[in-house]
């Protein structure tokens, strides 16, 4: 892409990173502007048009736009995978990155409800990373984590996990965010304390 | 507001490390409420004994902790118990999957809308989920009372800052007893009491002092010091008599009065209380009898001067009691001789003086000197004069009754060693006895000081209004001064549980509910100031004595 | 009754022994074709081709000896390579619109600093009358559809490749490509006034493309591969063959050889042969239909690559093209990539046809038009059961 085009895409989307392209009442799906343009797993991010949506990144995906192209290994000896991209620029156009999000809660008249959105976010509406503040407000009340372990996505353990290591590395005191964040999760998990035990260690490192 | 929001504002309560609080999560007014630990609460700061408030729905109950107990949620929590035992994971774990419990014994109950009356004893329990957390100040000025004319300060609850007050003119409405092995303060915690009698006008005291420790100069073990006695703080309302005025006056103290017991004034019954004491068979102590039926009066003095096997041989013969009993006898009463306040000339005034003070609402301490250390010397006095007095109360009141006079002063009559003629042989036959059983018919009333109570008399015992109760560590101790009490084995927990100084339980007629304290301060400079002592040679305080005085008189 | 297997056994074998027999005989002609070709004279070849031009045949002009070879040239590191491909959707009788559909897609791709791509896929729905016929000057007239359609989409092809420059930075060499042939074949079945029509067509794209290149440096390149062409093997049966003649059948030479074959032995991997033109209109070159070419070994193939005439004047051009051709077919891997994508982008699938059929249905009755849809395309899409 020449710099020109790249500079006016950054401005445009500081943080904006990609449209819903599909949605539920529990997850919407967010395909990036970018090839690799998703936030890292755990991450909050929003749908936001008129109802903004908080869900975070539990799953991405990248893959070929036409699901009858598979990518082709280069071979070895192209241990660069940078090169490859610059040597074969429409390697961009032929693949996308796609991320889906766990709902956990919207934004009503200026307050984060935690809960399940009344409904999903509209198709194209873009999806943004949060920012700090909205982060550090919606993690303050722990009703997410029900949300999370309870959904019936595989790896919800390990998302909860990164979500916590990303909220409590902005707390000025980490390991008591994760210690009371802790206890709400041990108390959803009685006698799993080992479950417990895995989520928290994931996430304090 | 739900249970969560509840619990929400619990959790702001727990300030301190070592503090808790917790929610009502099962149990029952017999057997005590389950109440689970808030994942804040420190387990470490609980102790059994302390007072908490609960919140119910339309009542806040007072109970008591009875019980600390560590659960767990996980039953595997053991297998892996050394992988979260670190770190962030242990403080996870704490509180929720490992969690504290206490057993709560709810007593006490009372409308949240109610501002005016005090609380009741509770007739069923809080219900699921009502918060629980350590009783504030407020609450226990609720239970016991604010501190006030004749509310007596003598303690705190455990744990707490909070005044914790006895109601003395209930208390003095009974016997009472103050118990606890030895050097677990049974003195100070007495030497408090008899203050808090002293300053509520509602009664006077009379101590057999055996030890010298009441009046005039207490020793403290642990300080290593000599404490103020009564006179000391209250010169004007003590009066000191003396059983040995030479050790009184070692001791810096001249006595009000130096007490004489002539051979007179000892009868057959005074004998019979020491028959333990004095190793003396029935026949023996039954010969007491005849020699007084014999000889009238001065049948001691008499007898003792009897000498010589023939005159025994006569005398046996005259009286009709056994040869060998009567010489026994006379061996024994003759050790009697020994005791220099015994006089054998005139009948004395003894009794009379005690009671002049007391009419005038003047304690009075009876110090033993030497003679505190021969228990026969010191249960001799104490009954003597204990009997003539409450025989002169006994009319008094029974004047007042008929409409002569008013009523006697209450009299509260301390004795020490009460297990050696309270015993269930001779509780029927002392005047400590009668007046045990008695309540206050006569307005008199005693407090035992006793470091045995299983060989009190079972029904003495029974009959005590209320008990402080150091740490006993003897089982016949503990069941004898729990029993009859509701409640038995929460409290047996709780007093095993005492410090082994200067904490007490305290239960019975003055209190709404049992209590573990920590009995009050005696001994330092404030403590003598927070009983209204002002030290004269304190020229601060002297100036302040003047400054009342002008305040007072212009 | 099942198939009588042994019978078909037999068969069978008899088919592989004739198979084998005729590639021994066709590997030896090869053979001969090499030969040929090491001993062909370039005198000797004008001077015959110069006689069939004169009687007005269309000639391929060597000017090198067709055994020479060219290795691989470098590319420019900063490199524009762009690529157009089409596809359709033929007029359906079963369909209530006569309507037909053009798709092309465009590839770009820029190598070197700040590389990237571009892919895009124009379609054009032709429906009118007017669009959907080529007319002659007395009323003749010619509905576009099957094979027309075929050349039609060529040049459209062929128009989006010159629209394709205007995008193209003026300062990056740039090299563009074609897939096929670089003059539609076939037109010559066709009336006069289709061809003059499809040939000013193609002349005035040409035209275009000429005068670009004389502004940038460029080079268009129509990548066939696995040709069938045969313009070399033609010319060393000139030389060869005795019995040749106007027509004439060369019995037991090279016939049926094919140029691939011959520069499969004749070129290393990366290696083009010299510069051949095809001269279609002798005395004069033709904008619209002369065309300059070679073979290359690319990949695992030898491929045929022609380019405008004109192309052959500068070697910068032809080195160019040799160079990209060869580095695309490497990054296919074996064909172009920018073909590939160009490709892709102008697929149009079976489901993309249902869709579009649908689509125009759609538009057709919101507009109150009934569609008389016959009854087999109902039977085709209604598939519940
Ligand atoms: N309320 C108190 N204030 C200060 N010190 C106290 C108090 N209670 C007990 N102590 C300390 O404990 C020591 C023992 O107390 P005390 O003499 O009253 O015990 P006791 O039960 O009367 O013992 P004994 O049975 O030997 O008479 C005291 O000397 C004093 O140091
Ligand atoms: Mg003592």
């Amino acid at each position: 892409m020449n710099s020109k085009k790249q500079n006016r895409k950054e401005k445009l989307s500081k943080e904006i990173i990609g449209e819903v392209i599909r949605a539920s009442s529990t997850e919407f799906e967010t395909q990036c502007y970018d090839l690799y343009g998703f936030p890292p797993l755990g991450s909050l991010v929003l749908s936001d048009d008129e109802n903004p949506i908080f869900g975070i990144v539990s799953h991405s995906v990248t893959e070929s736009l036409d699901p009858s192209r598979t990518p082709r290994p280069r071979g070895p000896g192209l241990a660069d995978v940078k090169s490859i991209y610059q040597e074969s620029p429409q390697l961009k156009n032929l693949l996308n990155s796609r991320f889906t999000s766990i709902t956990v809660g919207y934004i009503q008249s200026q307050t984060v409800v935690r809960k399940l959105s009344p409904v999903p976010p509209k198709i194209l509406s873009i999806t943004r990373i949060s920012t700090e503040s909205e982060l550090i407000e919606f993690s303050s009340n722990f009703d997410f984590v029900a949300r999370l372990l309870n959904s019936s996505f595989a790896s919800s353990d390990d998302v909860l996990a990164s979500f916590l290591s990303i909220a409590a590395r902005l707390r000025p005191e980490p390991d008591q965010y994760l210690i009371d964040t802790g206890k709400e999760i041990a108390s959803l998990l009685p006698g799993q304390m080992r479950r417990v035990n895995l989520i928290l260690r994931n996430a304090s490192i | 507001m739900n249970s969560d929001e509840k619990f929400e504002q619990l959790k702001q309560n727990v300030n301190a490390e070592d503090g808790w609080s917790g929610v009502i999560v099962g149990g029952s007014l017999s057997d005590g409420l389950e109440v689970r630990l808030s994942s804040e609460s420190s387990i470490e700061g609980v102790k059994v004994g302390r007072l908490v408030t609960i919140e119910g729905k339309t009542h806040r109950f007072f109970g008591q902790v009875s019980d600390v107990i560590l659960e767990s949620s996980d039953r595997n929590l053991s297998i892996y118990s050394e992988e979260i035992s670190e770190g962030i994971m242990a403080k996870v774990a704490t509180g929720t999957a490992a969690y504290g419990k206490i057993k709560v014994q709810p007593k006490l109950s009372i409308k949240t809308s109610d501002t005016s009356s005090s609380p009741q004893s509770a007739k069923t329990v809080p219900p699921h989920f009502s918060k629980v957390a350590v009783s504030a100040h407020s609450d226990i000025e609720l239970i016991f009372g604010k501190e006030a004319p004749g509310k007596f300060w003598i303690g705190s609850p455990l744990d707490m800052e909070s005044k914790l007050c006895l109601d003395i003119n209930e208390f003095t409405k009974r016997s009472n007893g103050v118990f606890g092995k030895s050097g677990t303060g049974k003195t100070f915690l007495t030497r408090l009491l008899l203050a808090g009698i002293l300053q509520s006008g509602k009664a006077v005291n009379l101590v057999f002092d055996m030890h010298s420790e009441y009046g005039w100069q207490g020793y403290s073990e642990t300080e290593n010091h000599q404490v103020k006695g009564l006179k000391q703080l209250f010169p004007s309302k003590v009066a000191i008599f003396s059983l040995d005025e030479e050790h009184s006056k070692r001791r810096g103290l001249t006595p009000d009065y130096v007490v004489r017991i002539g051979y007179k004034e000892i009868e057959p019954e005074d004998v019979e209380i020491l028959r333990e004491s004095l190793s003396l068979s029935p026949q023996a102590a039954d010969a007491a009898h005849s020699l007084y039926r014999h000889y009238g009066k001065n049948w001691l003095l008499e007898f003792l001067n009897t000498s010589g096997t023939e005159s025994f041989n006569s005398l046996a013969s005259q009286i009709n009691v056994n040869q060998g009993a009567l010489s026994t006898l006379h061996r024994r009463l003759s050790g009697f001789s020994r005791y220099e306040f015994m006089d054998t000339t005139s009948v004395h005034d003894s009794v009379n003086q005690i009671l002049r003070y007391l009419d005038r609402g003047i304690n009075v301490v009876l110090e033993f000197g030497k003679y505190g250390r021969d228990t026969d010397a010191y249960i001799l006095v104490a009954n003597l004069l204990t009997r003539r007095i409450y025989e002169r109360y006994a009319e008094h009141k029974e004047r007042a009754l008929s409409g002569i006079g008013d009523e006697p002063t209450p009299l509260v009559i301390t004795i020490e060693e009460a297990h050696k003629y309270l015993t269930p042989e001779l509780a029927n036959q002392t005047i400590f006895g009668t007046i045990a059983r008695e309540m206050r018919k006569y307005n008199v009333t005693i407090l035992i000081v006793d470091q045995r109570p299983s060989q009190i008399d079972e029904e003495v015992m029974s009959q005590l209004g209320t008990k402080l109760v150091c740490l006993l560590d003897n089982n016949k101790d503990v069941d004898s001064v729990l029993s009859g009490v509701s409640g038995q084995r929460k409290l047996r927990s709780v007093l095993s549980s005492l410090d082994s100084r200067q904490q007490a339980l305290v239960f019975g007629h003055a209190l709404p509910m049992p209590v573990e304290i920590r009995v009050r301060d005696y001994g330092t400079p404030e403590s003598y100031k927070s009983l209204g002592f002002t030290d004269p040679t304190n020229k601060k305080d002297l100036s302040q004595i003047n400054q009342d005085k002008s305040d007072l008189f212009g | 009754m099942s198939l009588d297997l042994t019978n078909t056994l037999q068969q069978v074998s008899d088919m592989a022994q004739s198979i084998s027999a005729r590639e021994n005989e066709r590997l030896k002609r090869i053979e001969t074709a090499i030969i040929a070709s090491k001993k062909f004279d370039l005198r000797s070849y004008e001077s015959v081709r110069g006689h069939l031009a004169e009687l007005g045949q269309s000639t391929t002009v060597i000017n090198d000896p067709p055994t020479k070879s060219f290795i691989t040239p470098n590319i420019p590191e900063n490199l524009m390579v762009a690529a157009v491909d089409g596809s359709h959707i033929d007029v359906n009788r079963h369909l209530a619109a006569e309507c037909f559909l053009i798709n092309i897609g465009t590839c770009l791709i820029k190598y070197g600093d700040d590389s990237y791509a571009e892919l895009q896929s124009i379609p054009t729905l032709y429906a009118s009358d007017e669009n959907m016929t080529i007319r002659g000057a007395d009323n003749r007239f010619q509905r576009i559809q099957g094979s027309v359609l075929g050349i039609k989409r060529h040049i459209e092809e062929l128009k989006s490749l010159s629209n394709l420059i205007k995008k193209l930075p003026k300062d990056i060499p740039c090299s563009l490509f074609l897939d096929g042939t670089l003059f539609p074949i076939g037109i010559s079945i066709f009336p006069q006034f289709v061809r003059d029509q499809f040939f000013d067509e193609i002349n005035e794209i040409m035209n275009l493309l000429f005068q670009e290149s004389s502004r940038r440096k460029m080079s268009v390149s129509a990548y066939i591969s696995y040709p069938g062409h045969n313009d070399i093997v033609q010319a060393l049966r000139l030389l060869i063959c005795d019995e040749i003649s106007g027509s004439g059948i060369c019995k037991g030479c090279i016939e049926g050889v094919k140029d691939r074959d011959l520069f499969y032995e004749l070129l290393e991997p990366g290696q083009r042969s010299p510069i051949f033109v095809k001269n279609t209109t002798p005395g004069h070159t033709n904008i619209s239909s002369d065309i300059a070419f070679f073979y290359l070994y690319a990949g695992n193939e030898i491929v045929r690559i022609e380019m405008p005439y004109w192309s052959v004047e500068h070697n910068d051009i032809i080195d160019l093209a040799h160079g990209s051709s060869f580095d695309q077919s490497i990054r296919g891997p074996g064909y172009p990539t920018v073909l590939i994508e160009a490709h892709e982008q102008a697929i149009v699938t079976a489901v993309d046809r249902e869709s579009f059929i649908e689509l125009v249905e759609l538009a057709l009755n919101s507009n109150g038009i009934t569609t008389p849809t016959s009854q087999k395309n109902i039977s085709k899409r209604i598939r519940n059961i």
